[in-house]
Order: structure tokens, then sequence, then C-alpha cells
């Protein structure tokens, strides 16, 4: 047992890591199409994706539409959370399984439901469509983040401050934020992290010119397999590990809230 | 560790409430929920009503999807395959989060990193990835080819096998999280006060962690299970057809057929079962949906 | 239905119209229908996009000054727009089997062949609502490693009895021809289809055939020697090929499969699409876009502007367009939503 159980847990571990640990060395290949491992090394299909323009401006689409979303999810989601966690509804329990429902449900249903509306909405044509969408599906994340670092302190701090003459918003803005800071950020990350991945949505909402990397991956997948998209998926990859990163260095910094998934 | 916050007593009766803070913290609501009931409720309702209605109103399309079609095999393909995903990930899960719940320092750090990292990797990447690896010219073919354990490539792909190992890899962090939230909030001087009363190692596990330890699981079980119900990436790639889940009959329902009142009839269906585990699990765990989650 | 429909339009309209002002007032991005200064055209994208954006739409805004953005062809979003009259595509470009049920549902505008000329157009391309644009094949091809010089099956009924695994599309069209082709089936007495007569055939080689999923896969599982051999689409090999790549293709028995141009019912800029889609038919735009990607032009006037070596490859060619047959677009259209569940339902 002493054993089986470390070793259990490497194994496990290490077949988390193993699909990133593959598509590196593939994206180095020599090859026009994928091989593994590659017989010879290159870096041509770093240099083609940068001459293949679409692969740049879809990256900047999903910056485009995962900014947003995640300042709006980060909007909306504390508020709700202050709302469930300090507003002492009666049908706080309703609200809550409402609020988090969005995240639950398959992204298909949604998107064949959001797209008419979005049609009669006119809203289309530009990024403002899918971030809606995508904030539908990445607010529950916040929700839960902030939710979970409120609980974590008694709001008698607040209530003390506002029986000193504070109003809402000071005791928010001096007393309230300071707590759930973190909360907010690893909340308002993950909700960047939901916009920059998903697929559904944005197979649906993103038009013309507002297309999002997993689209062109899916895209692109489903017409050739060449070895560009392991190099996007590389670069993507170093581009997340920097974000899990400061997630780690953000959440050591306050370790009360480090229980937030 | 937050949700025990909902056990403890707070000051929640009415004498407790100055002026109107705790009202002013509840008229917040209507923003998010405004905004859920025009982009999230409505848009589900017209896919339900369209269910209904399109191309005739009727229940034409639910006796299609639960008549003697492909559908309602899918449909319980899609069950079937969410379930076993769950246990798998619930038996991988446990492991490394009660070898995490006890790790300390660096080594915590680095484990907690290696949970993540799939978390913030492509899906339709990682896919693609898998696709590699269980090719019948593949890494663990030339692997298991070389270790001498077969004599002839074996056909992973497409197939039951490869699927389950895409979804579950997808699927592990989000069962390791909950568990180990829940794990690290049990109090070990338990532990140690059963062994003192004479408890074996296993004993002490079996009478005493393991109950504690249940929120996590019902959490990690009910978050998996509800997820995987909405593949589509995983099974379209890596799957056969026996692997079509209803994510998948959905999108190529209206994408290639054009048959809108299907798909909505199928979209509904998934719909009304989704909402029901749902329902059933915010019941077992009893309290605030978040909560819940965030444990 | 039709009056309830737009009955809670309207409604909707209205309380929708105040989040629209909203989101205008926070300075986001208006969304106005532009006047014809752009139109935005849907495609399968990539490469064909590419090869479209070379040969047609640079042409275009060049003659016209009407910029073309690139859409891709969700084609789920056709119904919507048309029903709801709420346009995000002027002209689109989808599989001809797909155009010519979205026609029976009537999605499609009429086309105006006194703009679009169809006297050089190959024979069954030139529809009311919808005009053939590439000739596409679903054909035999084999991994060169795994399968000898001269082993290669010349035709579908020795792709059935092939040694070792092979490869289809997961698909009713396009697979239930082969089937049946395989099972004797003369390739101009296709239609309409025997459809029990294609499941048995298929039930023969079920046990050693991988159903693929996309052109791609199609493609890797080839190249791979995941099977030795299988039907694909004649532009998922032809690169690899040239490449080096172990695999190699005839268009023996090929199935003929095409995109077609259409124009949403309603849709704004009726007029200029009409004119695009003239551009894009004419034998300088068939014939530019044949250069760059290996689907054959359906006006037989730009074959004329061709290469004997670009006219290897293509299937329209005089010499390939003999050796296959065109998909029954109409066929599928008509008997899709009966014969294609019975497909799925075989192949679970």
């Amino acid at each position: 047992m002493r054993v089986a159980l470390p070793s259990f847990t490497a194994l496990a571990l290490v077949y988390l890591v193993l699909p990133s640990l593959i598509i590196v060395p593939m994206s180095f290949s020599n090859q026009l199409y994928l091989t593994f491992p590659p017989p010879g090394w290159s870096t041509q299909w770093y240099g083609a994706m940068q001459t293949d323009l679409s692969w740049p401006q879809a990256a900047a689409n999903s910056f485009l539409i995962g900014v947003p979303t995640a300042l709006l999810s980060v909007a909306l989601g504390t508020l709700a959370a202050l709302a469930v966690v300090r507003g002492r509804l009666r049908f706080a329990a309703a609200a809550s399984a409402l609020l988090v429902a969005p995240m639950l449900l398959p992204h298909v249903i949604i998107a064949i439901g959001l797209y008419p509306v979005m049609l009669d909405l006119g809203l289309l044509r530009g990024y403002l469509g899918v971030i809606i969408g995508h904030t539908v599906v990445a607010m529950p994340l916040v929700f839960i983040t902030v939710a979970a670092a409120l609980r974590t302190y008694s709001e008698s701090l607040e209530l003390a401050a506002m029986t000193c003459g504070a109003g809402p918003w000071s005791a928010f803005r001096h007393i309230t934020f300071p707590m759930i800071r973190m909360g907010v950020v690893v909340g308002g990350l993950l909700a960047f992290a939901t916009s920059f991945d998903e697929l559904m949505l944005s197979l649906f909402l993103t038009g013309p010119g507002t297309r999002t990397l997993p689209r062109l991956i899916w895209e692109q997948m489903n017409a050739y397999l060449t070895p560009t998209i392991a190099a996007v998926a590389t670069l993507i990859l170093g581009f997340s590990l920097l974000l899990l990163a400061v997630v780690a260095v953000l959440q050591r910094a306050r370790p009360v809230e480090s229980q937030a998934p | 560790m937050q949700g025990r916050s909902t056990l403890t007593s707070r000051p929640d009766g009415p004498t407790a409430r100055p002026w109107s803070a705790t009202g002013f913290y509840g008229w917040l609501l209507a923003v998010p929920t405004g905004f859920l009931a025009v982009f999230f409720a409505w848009p589900l309702l017209r896919v339900v009503w369209r269910g209904f209605t399109d191309p005739h109103p009727g229940l034409a399309n639910f006796v299609t999807v639960f008549g003697d079609g492909p559908y309602l095999f899918v449909l319980w393909n899609t069950i079937e395959t969410a379930a076993t995903v769950t246990v798998l990930c619930l038996l991988i899960a446990y492991p490394i989060a009660y070898v995490m719940s006890k790790a300390r320092g660096m080594s915590l750090q680095v484990m907690a990193a290696l949970v993540l990292i799939p978390l913030w990797t492509s899906v339709v990447i990682r896919s693609y990835a898998w696709m590699v690896v269980f090719q019948r010219r593949g890494i663990l073919n030339d692997l298991l080819l070389a270790a001498g354990i077969v004599d002839t490539p074996v056909r992973f792909l497409p197939g039951s096998f490869g699927v389950h190992v895409g979804m579950v890899h997808i699927m592990l962090p989000f069962m390791v999280l909950p568990l180990l939230s829940s794990m690290r909030s049990i109090d070990r001087t338990l532990l140690r006060a059963a062994a003192v009363l004479g408890a074996s190692p296993s004993n002490a596990f079996l009478k005493v962690f393991l109950p504690l330890s249940l929120p996590g699981v019902n959490a990690g079980v009910a978050l998996v299970f509800m997820t995987s119900l909405g593949f589509f990436v995983t099974p379209a790639l890596l799957g056969g057809p026996r692997h079509m889940t209803a994510a998948v009959l959905i999108e190529q329902q209206a994408n290639t057929y054009l048959n809108w009142g299907l798909a909505s009839a199928l979209a509904t269906t998934l719909l009304v079962i989704t909402l029901a585990i749902y329902l059933v699990y915010l019941r077992v765990t009893g309290g605030a949906a978040e909560a819940a989650l965030a444990r | 239905m039709q009056i309830d429909r737009r009955f809670s339009r309207m409604t909707r309209r209205g309380a929708m119209k105040g989040v629209a002002a909203a989101s205008l007032a926070l300075g986001l991005p208006a969304i106005l229908r532009a006047a014809p200064s752009q139109m935005v055209v849907a495609t399968g994208g990539g490469k064909l996009e590419e090869a479209y954006q070379k040969s047609v739409y640079t042409p275009w805004t060049a003659k016209t000054g009407i910029k073309i953005v690139g859409a891709p062809n969700t084609s789920a979003k056709l119904k919507a727009m048309v029903e709801q009259k709420a346009y995000e595509w002027d002209i689109c470009q989808v599989a001809a089997e797909f155009a010519a049920q979205a026609a029976k549902q009537g999605l499609l505008e009429p086309l105006d062949y006194g703009v679009i000329d169809k006297s050089k157009m190959l024979p069954n391309t030139c529809f009311e609502h919808f005009i053939v644009s590439d000739v596409v094949a679903y054909h035999i091809a084999w991994n060169t490693k795994n399968v000898k010089p001269g082993a290669e099956p010349k035709n579908w009924a020795e792709f059935w009895k092939a040694p070792g695994r092979r490869g289809l599309w997961k698909r009713p069209f396009q697979t239930m021809e082969v089937a049946l082709m395989a099972d004797g089936v003369d390739k101009d007495k296709l239609y309409p289809l025997d459809v029990d007569r294609a499941l048995k055939s298929l039930d023969k080689i079920k046990a050693s055939t991988l159903f693929w999923n996309t052109g791609a896969q199609s493609a890797q599982i080839l190249i791979d020697g995941e099977v030795e051999i299988s039907a694909t689409w004649n532009g998922r090999v032809h690169d690899p090929k040239r490449a080096g790549a172990p695999v190699d293709y005839h268009y023996n028995q090929a199935l003929f499969v095409s995109d077609a141009w259409a124009i949403p019912k309603g849709a704004p800029n009726k007029k200029e699409a009409m004119e695009m889609i003239a551009l894009a038919m004419s034998p300088r735009g068939q014939a530019d876009f044949a250069k760059l990607i290996p689907y054959g032009p359906t006006n037989t006037a730009a074959l004329a502007l061709l290469d004997a070596p670009t006219l290897e490859a293509l299937p329209s060619s005089e010499a390939n367009f003999k050796k296959g047959v065109f998909l029954d677009v109409t066929y599928w259209a008509d008997n899709g939503d009966r014969v294609g569940p019975m497909f799925e339902k075989w192949v679970l």
C-alpha cells in the first residue's frame, strides 16, 4: 500500500500530462502530415502559422472575446455571489441553482437556442454575440469562486463598517472587495480559460472575422491534419502554463482562497 | 471547506439585520438573473417550443425520438458513457486526491500543477493528441509491440477505449478538485483518535475518512456526470458510430439534415435528463448549488 | 403557427430593442447592415476559402469595389436566418445535397440564369435555386506500403473483397451508393437507391471497416496505415501524395459530389450576389479556382483554359469524368430524412 498508492498517483499524473508531451515534439516535425515520432526536425510549421494570416487573426479574436468575457463574467458573477451569500434571500438556493446551471448544461443546447436570439438582436456581425454567449457559461465559475471567498469570512466586518456610517459602495470598496479579491481574480481567469477553449457556442455565434482559435483548429482538423495544428497547440500550451503560473503565484500570496477550484 | 459555514449557525435572525444592507445585496441579484433570463432561460424555452412546433405543432418529433430509430440508442449510449466516465474518474481521482491531501509544500505544488495543466489545454487539441497515441502505428502500439505484449498492433480507434481515455482525461481534474477540497477539510485528529481507540489504519479509513469525504464525492460525481452528458469533441473524433453522443447527434440533425425540429426535440430530452439529475443532486447535497460545487 | 411566430417575433423584437439600444449606448460596436460596400460569403473555409479569395473575391473587388468577407458555412444557421429575415450571409456555398434540401424547404432564392451563363455547364448542375460549382470525387485510395503495386482494388467490388481493413465515411450519402456498386449495381442505375440491398452489402464488410468522420481523418488513417484501403475525397490525398506520403488513388467508379452556390431567400444585395456567382461560374473564375485546388470545374469552357497536368488531377476532366457518376442530390433531398436514419441505425 505504501508503494502502491504513490506509484498509482504518479502514473495517473503522467497520464494527465501525456497529450501535452506528445504535441510539442510533433510540432517540430519536418513532414507534411502527422507522424510520431517525427523522422526529422524543423521549425517550418511555426513559420507556416505566421504566413497563414488566419492563425494570428484567430488568436487575436480569442483574446478580444476572452478578455471582455472575463470582465463581464466577473461583474455579473460577483454581483450574483454578493446577492446570494449576503442577501439573505428566501429563494437563495433556487437562485444559486439557476446561476450554476449554464455551466452544467450541454453547450450544444445553449448554442442552438442562443443563435436565433442573437440573430433577432443583430449581434452576430461583431464580437458582442459570442462574448455574451461565453459569459453565460463562464459566469458560474466566477459566481462559485467569489461565493466561496465570501463564505470564508464573517460579514460582521461589513456590518461594522456600515454601522460606522459607510455606505454600501464604500463598505464594498474598502472591506468586502479586498477580502474576495483573489476569488474574483481566479474566477476571472477561469472565465477567460473557458472562453479561450469554448468550441460549440463559437461555432454558432462567431461570424466573419470573429472566428476563435478552437474553432479554427476544429475546422482545420476536419479538413487537413498538418503539424501546423501541433505548433498552434504548443504555443497555446505555453500560454496556458503562463496563466497557470500566474494563478499559482496569486494563490500562494493569499493561501486563504486556495481551495477555490 | 467553505460549505461548512452553512452548517455552523449564523446570525440569521432579523435582529442581526441593520438597516437595509442585506436588502441592498439582495437587489443586486436582478442584474445577473436578468442577464440569464434573456440569454439563457429564453433561448432554452425557444428550443423546447420548437421541439413541439417545427415543422408542425404536435408531438411528432418526440414520437420520432422515442420511436424505432437510432435516437433512443444514442441517448442511452450518452448516459452510459457519462456513467462509465464518472466511475472511472472517481476510481482514479480518489487516490490522487488522497495523496495530495496529505502532501505539503513543493510536492503539493507540483501535483496541483500536473492536475491543472490539462484543464488549461484545449479539449480539441487533447483529443487530437490521443489520436496520435492510439493509432495502429501509434506510440502505445509501438510500446506494446516492443515489450512483446502483443504480436500485431491493437486496434484502439475508433472505440470505447479511446473515447473513455479521452473523456476521463478531460474530466479528471473536475473530480480531483472537489475531492481534494473536501479531504483537506477533514480534521486529522479524528483519524488519530480512531487509531488511539484501536482502529486499524484501514478501519479508520473506512469508518472515519471515507464518510467524511463523501460531500466531495457527491460534488465531483455530479459535476462530472452532468458535464459528460454534453460531450461533443472527444466522441466525435475518437469514437466510432457506436459512440455517437446526443450532442453530436443534435449538431448533426441541425447542420446536416436541416432538421431543427428533431434537433430541438432531442435537445429538450437531453435538457430534461440533465435537469432531473441536477435536481437530484441539489436534493442530495441539500445546500446552495455553488457552495456544494466549491467544496 | 406562421401567425404565432410572427406575433411572438414582434413582441420579442420590442422587448429586445431596449437591450440592443443599451448595448449601443455602452459604446459597443454597432452592427448595422452595411450598404453593399461589403458582402459576406459563407464557404467551407480553409484551403477552399483561400482558393476563392484568389480566384473570385479579388477579381470581384477589383471589378466592383465591393469587398468580400468570408464566413464559415455552419449550415444550420441558414434556416434561422431565413425564418427571422435577419441575414448573416449574402451568398453561401454548401454541399450540393444540402442545397437541394434547403431549396425544398424554401430557404433559397431562385437564381437568375439571365445573369449566370449556363450554356456550357455540365448536365445536372444548374438547378432553380442553386448551381453546382465543383466536382469532387469520392473514390478508392490505398496505402502504397501495405498494398503491393497491382494489388490495389480496381473497383468497389474488389474494394469489398480486399483483405485487411478498409475505411468508409460514417454518413449515408455516398457510402450507400458505393455499397450498391460493390454489390454489382451499374453506376448509371443507382437511383432510386435500393436501401435494403445497400445495407446488406455493407453487412458483409462491417466487421473489417473503420467508419471515419472527417476528410482529414480518412487521409490520416490511410497515410498511417491504420487501414489498407479507404474511400476518400481527392482533395484530401492529392497534396500528401505529391509530398511523398505512401498513398495513391484512382477515379474508377468514383462518385462525384459537389458544392453549390446559393443565395439565402430574401437576402439583401440579391443583384450583386447573382453577379458574383456569375463571376465565380465564369470559365476564367472556374479555371483559376481549379488550378489552386483539385476540384474540377462544372463549366466545360473552363477545362479548355487548363493544361494537361492540371486536368489529369481533376475529377471533371474529360478523361476522368466518364469513369464515375454524379450523386443525385434531388434523391437525397427527397429521401434523406427517411433513408438517413435507416443507415444511422444500421451503423450503430
